[in-house]
């Protein structure tokens, strides 16, 4: 502060080394470590409350649902449909945009299942053969033989000499009933199809490759579907292409998002210059904003760099809000040199705002450091971003603006340099604050922190009827999931075994419509010895059925052994490779040394019957991505207003400490008059106290708080010039996001445009002071 | 090119393999085959049947009779008599089974397309359903003036994964069927004494075990 007094703080060499350093290791880094710019739609969602292992368990899975995708061709002909969905299939087939697309998926493929159950048969028995073997085996071995010829098995006679009990029929019906349940689509003439309500449906199933869910791609392969699905539907009059996916709704939002940024940020430059040029009449001011900007969107941007290896596309758009911040410090200098005496060097121009530049400076670091405590990702890069940009912006100002900043550079004839009526207002702060707490405290009723997560984003009509066409098709509306742990695949899957018996009781009372789960079809190693200790008690009858059944001696052996020995489990591996197909989905192998399995639930109507289970159990998360993000987020926006609360004392305390006790308690009712303004307003108008107003929140405390350091620092008009100035430039770069129809955005543009306005008036409330 | 080339050789050989068989691709919806038809009497019936089970690969067989209803509206019955009994229901969308004394499954299977499928080819054969089975088979018919025989080609792929094909015979009245599965096993069905009539709810009465 004592350099800054007196003009010592000269030297731009350390703050251009620094750049220089910044962006050289930038560069390295990203020759080193490519950055990925993340787009998805359920990355912009904090992670939830739990162990890093699990945490990265989720993430997985939640990645594999990024990139699966499902078509659905629709119509009443069958046959019309099914060849729209050929074509559909053949004009994306070879496109690089897929790592995997099916048209044909041998879902259920009763050769391959057949030789999967005959060949583990006895590892396979589920617990009511098994009950029935145990209590009488005799009547077992003669029912078999009832099975063999009766009118009709399901499983094939052509193993009887391995499986003389006919135990596979029991296993077949089994796997027929829970693979039926899975799905209402069948192969049908060459495509996966079903009819639902008179309305025929074929189903694409395909996984998209990294490369083309990027935004960034020039060839993105939701684009890409969405184009080639208009054209089949112009081919043929009737037919329906409808889409179903996280990728499509993260496109979707994503696209939507950064076109929507570019026109507002765009619209708003335009403006702030216009403004510029008439109230300053020349553009040197625009110059000083341009280096000012750059110099900080670069060094945000190499930090950014530096400090992550995922960028979410939300954190870049956040940047755009650097144009506010960085125009601020470039009026500050400008109007304070268009006020002084035209010969004042540039070092006497700083001299007199130093001090204010610092303590704002200070004020608003102080709240973006709020944003860097939080578990949020994308939250922490916005921080870096303003943090760096921030810094950047402050030491051009400091360094190099002293070496630009001329009085000739000024017209004297503009708003800026002509001198201003004087025109004090009461001390109308304490009047402002009374009123914001009455305000407050008449909402208090309706007050409280509420995330709600579902409703921060609004699919376009298209989506929404592609999810409601999907839905139907599937036969089902709202999956949640469990993702279960075990320290071995075996163990991951003897406690998903549990998990899923506890689900059989709800589905028993209706709580559920089912689930999809990797023991339906591997049972873990306990349950299979079970079976194999069942199938045991039918060895004395083994003889004698093989004697009816004529089957040879040599046989019999072998029989004895598959059941006593202890032989292979049946693994994964072993599973047909339809099945594989739908089980590696859901498998997650080894993450962090864990083996993780998921257990993907439908229709659930009683959530926290199924969270008691989970919570019940070691090692298993019950995830409903939407109320679990509503309540995390509710979290965060409570951990977020305790430690603004800490920044808000440390704001006080240096407000003190440089403007004394009466003046410095005084203006911190400016802050406070801020938050429970802003705060009253927005529930007033029936918005909750929700995690992006708290950011929006956060923000006008540190940028209102400028405007009372400027005006306080007392040069007179000149500080009341560029407190006006800023303040338009700041309701147009952010108050212009409040025009954003993404929600989150909308929520945060809206909390600054009013806040700002309140610091606003809070500042000319207070211009005696 | 050469893969159209080895299509169509396939084609002809395999239209090569039927003529040798004498059987001629047939619509059966153009009326040149009501004579089949006519030996389908249509609606509800009841008769004998004896059931010959082969296993491939082996010479064995297993043989078995007893009844057999079919219920329009409802679905096929087979009460197994000998040498062990059984009952065995194969409806639209539910199949019931009861083995000797036991306990009777009843299997929900509305949500099972694969057995659906399976149901209804049954029931259109039973039914003699022409339009509905030369949507769903390919249909060739053998004929020497009095006796016929017609076989049938599954064109869904959920039912070819494991029937072949099915031939049907008869000459009046239909008198037996043969199912041929993938993996090479058999099941002939040889029906006698089938006549033309409602059923009484006694026999229906199995529907609802």
């Amino acid at each position: 502060m004592k350099n800054l007094r007196s003009g010592r703080f000269e030297s731009p060499l350390a703050f251009m080394l620094l750049l220089v350093l910044l962006f050289a290791t930038a560069v390295v880094m990203l020759l080193v470590r490519p950055v990925h710019l993340s787009t998805s739609f359920t990355s912009m969602i904090p992670q939830l409350d739990m162990s890093d292992d699990m945490a990265s368990a989720v993430n997985e899975f939640t990645e594999r649902q990024n990139s699966s995708v499902n078509l659905f061709v629709s119509g009443t002909d069958f046959n019309t449909v099914r060849s729209a969905a050929i074509s559909l299939y053949g004009r994306l087939e070879d496109s690089s945009a897929f790592d995997d697309l099916s048209l044909d998926s041998s879902a259920i493929d009763a050769g391959q299942l057949f030789t999967s159950v005959s060949d583990n048969v006895y590892n396979l028995l589920d617990s009511r053969t098994r009950d029935r073997i145990v209590s009488d085996p005799a009547e077992f071995a003669d029912d078999s033989l009832a099975s063999i010829f009766s009118a009709f098995t399901v499983s094939s006679l052509s193993n009887l000499d391995n499986d003389p009990f006919l135990l596979s029929e029991t296993v077949w019906m089994d796997l027929l009933s829970k693979v039926g349940s899975l799905t209402t689509f069948s192969p049908e003439d060459g495509v996966l199809a079903a009819e639902v309500d008179g309305t025929w449906y074929v189903m694409i199933q395909g996984t998209l490759s990294e490369e083309s869910r990027s935004l960034t791609s020039g060839d993105s392969g939701v684009q890409r579907i969405f184009d080639v699905g208009e054209k089949v539907e112009s081919e043929y009059p009737g037919i329906e292409v409808s889409f179903s996916g996280l990728a499509f709704h993260s496109y979707e939002s994503a696209t939507g998002a950064q076109r929507e940024m570019t026109v507002i940020s765009i619209v708003s430059v335009v403006l702030i210059l216009l403004m510029f040029f008439i109230l300053c009449r020349n553009f040197h001011i625009l110059w000083l904003f341009l280096l000012s900007l750059s110099i900080s969107v670069g060094s945000a941007a190499a930090a950014l760099v530096l400090f992550f290896r995922d960028i979410h596309v939300l954190s870049m758009i956040f940047g755009t809000s650097l144009i506010g911040t960085c125009i601020d410090y470039s009026i500050h200098s400008y109007i304070c040199a268009a006020q002084s005496n035209p010969d004042d060097s540039g070092f006497n121009i700083r001299k007199k705002i130093g001090r204010s530049l610092t303590l704002s400076f200070i004020s608003t670091e102080l709240c973006y450091l709020v944003l860097l405590f939080s578990s949020y990702g994308i939250l922490r890069q916005m921080a870096v971003i303003s943090l760096v940009g921030l810094l950047s912006s402050y030491l051009t100002a400091m360094t190099l603006y002293p070496r630009i900043i001329t009085g000739r550079m000024i017209n004297r004839q503009s708003f800026a340099a002509r001198p201003s009526r004087t025109r004090r207002l009461p001390f109308l702060l304490p009047w402002l604050a009374a009123a914001t707490t009455i305000l407050v405290l008449v909402q208090i009723p309706r007050m409280g922190i509420a995330n709600d997560i579902s409703s921060l984003y609004t699919p376009s009509e298209r989506m929404l009827r592609s999810e409601t066409v999907a839905a139907k098709a599937m036969g089902y509306q709202d999956t949640t999931y469990a993702v279960i742990g075990g320290t071995t695949q075996n163990d991951a899957l003897e406690r998903e075994y549990l998990f899923c018996s506890r689900l059989d009781e709800l589905e028993a009372e209706g709580l559920l419509e089912g689930y999809v789960a990797t023991v339906m079809f591997v049972p873990p190693q306990s349950q299979q010895k079970l079976s194999r200790n069942a199938a045991a008690n039918l060895l004395p009858y083994l003889d004698d059925q093989c004697d009816i059944l004529g089957i040879d001696e040599s046989y019999r052996k072998s029989i004895v052994e598959k059941i006593t020995g202890d032989g292979s489990w049946f693994t994964m591996d072993e599973l047909p490779e339809s099945l594989r197909a739908m089980t590696d989905s859901i498998s997650l192998g080894e993450i962090g040394g864990k083996y993780y399995e998921v257990v993907i639930i439908r229709n659930a109507s009683d959530n926290s019957r199924i969270s008691e289970i989970a919570a019940g159990m070691d090692d298993v998360q019950y995830i409903m991505t939407a109320k679990d993000t509503s309540a995390q987020l509710d979290n965060l926006t409570a951990m977020m207003l305790r430690l603004f609360g800490i920044a808000f004392g440390v704001i006080v305390i240096v407000m003190v400490a440089v403007f004394g006790w009466r003046k410095g308690l005084r203006m911190s009712l400016a802050p406070y008059t801020i938050l429970t303004g802003t705060i009253g307003t927005l529930v007033l108008c029936g918005l909750s106290l929700d995690f992006f107003m708290t950011v929006g929140l956060v923000l006008i405390v540190g940028l209102g708080l400028d405007y009372m350091v400027f005006a306080s620092s007392g040069r007179g008009d000149s500080s009341g010039k560029a407190v006006m100035l800023s303040f338009v430039t700041t309701e147009l770069s952010f108050g212009s996001l409040a025009f954003s129809s993404f929600r989150p955005v909308h929520i945060f543009g809206l909390t600054v445009f009013v806040g700002i306005l309140i610091a606003y008036a809070c500042t000319i409330g207070a211009s005696r002071e | 090119m050469r893969k159209i080339a080895v299509l169509i050789i396939i084609l002809i050989a395999a239209c090569s393999v039927w003529a040798a068989d004498g059987y001629t691709e047939a619509d059966l919806t153009s009326g040149d085959w009501s004579f089949i038809s006519g030996a389908f009497e249509g609606g509800s019936f009841a008769g004998s049947f004896r059931q010959i089970k082969s296993v491939a690969g082996s010479t064995r067989s297993f043989i078995s009779t007893g009844r057999i209803q079919i219920a329009s509206g409802y679905g096929i019955v087979w009460y197994t008599e000998k040498p062990y009994a059984s009952i065995l229901a194969v409806g639209r969308d539910v199949l019931i089974q009861k083995i000797r004394n036991g306990q009777p499954t009843h299997l929900d299977m509305a949500q099972n397309p694969v057995y659906t499928q399976i149901a209804t080819t049954l029931e259109c054969v039973f039914s003699a359903d022409f339009t509905v089975m030369s949507d769903t088979f390919r249909t060739y018919v053998s004929t020497d003036g009095t006796s016929w025989n017609l076989k049938l080609i599954p064109k869904n792929k959920a039912v070819s994964s494991f029937m072949e094909s099915m031939v049907l015979s008869g000459s009046d009245t239909f008198e037996s069927l043969t199912l041929y599965e993938t993996t090479g096993d058999t099941i002939t069905y040889e029906f006698s004494d089938m006549e033309n009539r409602e059923l009484t709810d006694e026999e229906l009465a199995v529907w609802s075990l």
